[in-house]
């Protein structure tokens, strides 16, 4: 190994303290990033393939009642691709944990899946049949937090009439990827459910045999969304129509989509705040380190180490606080981002949701971290840089100090020798004599120095 | 200035090609409000393997010009020439060339990397040299084979000295420059400091400039130039070199 890489190795051995607090700065800025971003990365991907795989519609509208035969006209509306009609309804379900009633949301099903938007995924059980007319699938944390399981009864009132349905599945829907009762923020998991049933029972005990209530339909990649809704909203006006809304107020991704910007707004924000944090003390640090081996850089220089070598050597010591960072927030920040998607899962609910370790990412967020460091360093390398060799050969450099303008006032006879000093240091340097603690650390041994010169002089 | 150009003149005359040529150099440093003269037109010449040492009064220009010499700085005005390559004209890169491949230096206060045990230090240099010697042989050289691994801290003045005499000249370079290298150390000591110096500049042929106080130090080269105030006042061509142990201390 080269002795300057040694020098290296000791050099920041020696200042290890310093070197960790900075590396443990950098590691929360590269944490951050993966557990952040790395979670927004994978419920992004997820959610994107759950839509894609579950057809998740664009627009959704509501209506009093409209014939089947109308979906032809709604199915021709230009930009249209897909069209689904259903039949929709709010019950009261008894459930047997809770002593208020239970709201479940009733949505017709139908055998075709493979053209079904929002088609189910089944956790538990099977999808109802449509020969037996009591069946339904309910949501899954629904059943959760009330332990149905398939083969269990579930008591609710559909118009008026009360019915023991079967339930005979556990299924998520993208629809529902985060449920919230009617009218309310919070899941209510235990008194809210989604409840699906087959369209040939749901539809006749709803007196909507032949007839929807609601429609979903997915656009063509280069539909103009306004226009579709317009001219929905037009076509379904005499039905009763409730006015057509897109993914961006489906409640659902509504909260899932702000829930993703969030993620990765923080997951930029709080890393920019640390990297920050880290650039500025790694300038602090390392002009201190410069200027207590003033000489050494000079005796580098003295035997044909260049600028730019020279120039490296400190800041590399930025780079071994990065590695250092790096390899503590990948690994904190790839366990973190686990916890994270695992915490999501449990408001959300995807079909697989799997932190996913991005390479990509975890090199972007050190090679960001390494230039936000290198940035912070290159003040304090470029004075190193700039020192002339001959100070080599110059045992101490003596700070030019002249009178200020309080003493040219002639205040500063008024002054003891220790005032006079505070106040030429303070004059001399007025923005770092003050604030920062490390500066006039330093300036303490120009203080001394200055102390046993008047001394000298008095004698 | 008569004698000097004498001697100038004489040393001319034998015939020997100077590795320096320092002709009419200044070196004013502009402090502001005062300007310091540090050397006024200084001619020097620097002969192959030679040893010549430098006396004057601290403030005298000693270092000045023996920076200036090293690359380690530029001369105000006047040129310095050292074989082919024209100091005073050099920009830094070309500077940090010539000290990387020609010059050792060693300093008053030995200048050691703290951080590096004696043989790192020697290696920091050898590191970047053309052909150089194993860092353990310069250390050879200088008496401390023994404390290769030792850090300056467990060293005494006199060792940390000789470890920056190895670390000048394990490079083999063409000239050795050294700014009181007995300075900071006690007479014994500085005369082992000496030795090795003398002992250098005889077996390995480097010619070797020092700046020291100690006029009774200059018997030991083969001239010796007394500075004043940035000029050279006067300049003596030994006979013979005088032994460490013939000195009068
Ligand atoms: N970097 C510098 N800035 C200002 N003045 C300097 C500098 N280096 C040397 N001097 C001045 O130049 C003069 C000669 O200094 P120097 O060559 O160090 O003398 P010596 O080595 O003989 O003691 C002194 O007056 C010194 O104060
Ligand atoms: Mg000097």
């Amino acid at each position: 190994m080269r002795a300057l890489n040694r020098k290296l190795l000791r050099d920041a051995w020696k200042h290890r303290g310093q070197m960790l607090s900075i590396a443990a700065v950098v590691s929360v800025g590269i944490m951050t990033v993966l557990t952040m971003r790395g979670a927004y990365e994978s419920l992004s991907s997820s959610q994107a393939q759950y839509y894609r795989d579950t057809r998740f519609p664009d627009v959704w509208v509501r209506l009093e009642r409209a014939p089947e035969s109308l979906r032809g006209r709604i199915a021709a509306i230009p930009g249209v691709s897909a069209v689904n009609t259903r039949v929709t309804l709010v019950a009261t379900l008894d459930v047997p944990s809770v002593d208020v009633p239970a709201l479940g949301y009733f949505v017709s099903v139908t055998d075709d899946r493979g053209a079904t938007l929002s088609d189910l995924h089944l956790s538990a059980g099977r999808f109802v049949s449509p020969r037996r007319r009591d069946e339904v699938v309910v949501s899954d944390k629904f059943a959760i937090a009330n332990a149905f399981v398939p083969g269990d009864t579930l008591r609710a009132v559909i118009n008026g009439r009360q019915r023991d349905l079967q339930i005979v599945g556990t299924a998520i829907s993208p629809e529902y990827t985060y449920a919230v009762p009617p009218g309310a923020i919070y899941p209510d998991d235990q008194r809210f459910g989604i409840v699906w049933m087959h369209r040939d029972a749901l539809g006749p005990a709803y007196d909507m045999a032949g007839a929807f209530n609601e429609v979903v339909l997915t656009l063509s990649p280069r539909a103009d969304t306004a226009r579709v809704v317009a001219q929905l909203d037009r076509l379904l006006e005499p039905y009763g129509g409730l006015g057509a809304y897109t993914r961006m107020d489906q409640p659902s991704h509504f909260i899932l989509a702000g829930e993703l910007n969030q993620v990765r707004s923080m997951g930029t924000m709080i890393p920019a705040v640390f990297l920050t944090v880290a650039a500025f003390l790694l300038n602090i640090v390392l002009g201190r380190m410069i200027a207590t081996q003033r000489t050494e850089v000079a005796v580098l220089k003295a035997f044909g180490y260049s600028d730019l070598e020279v120039g490296r050597h400190y800041l590399q010591f930025a780079l071994v606080a990065v590695l250092l960072g790096a390899l503590i927030g990948i690994a904190m920040g790839s366990w973190l981002g686990q916890s994270m998607v695992g915490l999501y899962g449990e408001f959300f609910t995807f079909p697989t949701l799997r932190y996913e370790f991005s390479w990509i990412l975890a090199v972007l967020a050190v090679g960001v971290s390494a230039l936000a460091a290198a940035a912070g360093a290159l003040g304090a390398v470029r004075r190193a840089v700039a020192l002339p060799p001959a100070e080599a050969m110059r045992p101490e450099p003596p700070t030019s100090f002249r009178p200020g303008v309080f003493e040219r006032l002639g205040l500063g006879r008024l002054l003891p020798v220790a005032g006079r000093l505070i106040l030429r240091n303070v004059e001399r340097t007025p923005c770092a004599a003050s604030p920062r603690p490390s500066a006039s650390a330093f300036r303490s041994r120009s203080w001394s120095s200055g102390c046993s010169c008047s001394t000298a002089c008095n004698t | 200035m008569t004698p000097v150009s004498e001697s100038l003149r004489a040393a001319a005359g034998t015939q020997r090609v100077p590795v320096f040529r320092a002709r009419g150099v200044s070196k004013v440093y502009d402090m502001g409000e005062v300007k310091v003269h540090a050397l006024k037109a200084v001619d020097l010449d620097l002969f192959q393997g030679e040893l010549l040492v430098l006396l004057g009064a601290s403030g005298s220009g000693k270092s000045t010009l023996l920076n200036i010499l090293g690359g380690l700085d530029v001369p105000t005005s006047g040129t310095v020439v050292y074989r082919d390559h024209d100091l005073s004209a050099a920009d830094e890169r070309e500077l940090t060339r010539y000290r990387r491949e020609h010059v050792g230096f060693v300093f008053q206060f030995y200048n050691l990397i703290p951080s590096l045990t004696a043989r790192e230090n020697v290696e920091l240099v050898t590191d970047i040299a053309r052909a150089p010697m194993p860092a353990t042989q310069a250390l050879d050289l200088v008496g401390l084979a023994d404390r290769m691994d030792h850090f300056p801290a467990q060293l005494s003045g006199g060792e940390q000295q000789r470890v920056a005499i190895a670390r000048a000249v394990a490079k083999r370079p063409d000239v050795l420059l050294c700014d009181e290298p007995t300075g900071a150390l006690d007479l014994e000591t500085g005369k082992r400091v000496l030795a090795v110096l003398e002992q250098v500049n005889r077996e390995v042929g480097t010619t070797i400039a020092i700046i020291t106080h100690n006029a009774a130090i200059g018997a030991l080269g083969d001239r010796v130039i007394r500075m004043s105030s940035g000029v050279i006042v006067e300049h003596v061509r030994n006979e013979r070199r005088a032994s460490l142990d013939e000195i009068q201390w």
